[in-house]
């Protein structure tokens, strides 16, 4: 199930996982607590819809559950 | 090149597929890096593939980390080495491949990066380490 680009940040959140506006280009840089950071693209504004082959690699990236992070979007 | 810095190329390839579950989306990996992008079409994300993996090794070198530890797991270089392998394969330049996206469901494209790295060693000992690296590369 694809999610918007908006509910992802939010459910980060949870994590602890900030977002950091483009200065450039189309990716939000995001960062957990450790420093680790991992990329969000938001080529169509808020409301992008991304896929889940983006967000199955966005939880391999922070270490999350999956299924967990799904049921926050 | 000026003393005290070094050059780093890294060659790495993109697996592009259209979104399995957004319409009208194509979706880019690089495997290598397991970074994951996703873009309007064919070109679109490898563009946007190729500025995350930028973002990406920019961060971890200006942090001290090695960029290419990490990787995609090995389910994912399975399944698309499956696809490649369940055609016949073609060969294109970059700009007829996305010239052809329209009747393409997958592509594999290379994506080579070169990054200037700044070191505080002494470039006889930068040398030295360099050498048997050329040596292995001619």
């Amino acid at each position: 199930m694809p999610a918007r680009f908006r509910d992802i940040r939010r459910a980060l959140l949870d994590y602890g996982i900030t977002a950091e506006p483009p200065s450039s280009g189309s990716h939000w840089k995001l960062r957990d607590a450790t420093g680790k950071a991992y990329t969000l693209p938001c080529h169509n504004g808020d409301r992008t819809e991304i896929s889940d082959v983006y967000l199955r690699a966005l939880c391999r990236a922070f270490g999350l559950d999956w299924h967990e992070f799904m049921r926050k979007l | 090149m000026p003393n005290g810095t070094a050059m780093r190329t890294l060659n790495l390839s993109v697996f592009l597929t259209r979104a399995p579950d957004v319409e009208g989306q194509w979706v880019g990996h690089c495997l290598d890096l397991d970074v994951v992008s996703q873009g309007d079409s064919m070109r679109h994300a490898y563009e946007m593939t190729r500025e995350a993996v930028e973002l990406l090794i920019l961060d971890d070198l200006n942090a001290g980390r090695e960029p290419t530890l990490r990787s995609a797991p090995r389910e994912e270089w399975e399944a698309a080495t499956r696809v490649v392998h369940s055609a016949n394969p073609k060969l294109y330049t970059l700009s007829e491949l996305f010239a052809n996206e329209g009747h393409m469901h997958y592509a594999l494209a290379p994506l080579m990066l070169g990054f200037e790295a700044v070191t505080s060693m002494h470039p006889a000992a930068l040398q030295e380490i360099e050498a048997p690296l050329r040596a292995q590369a001619a």
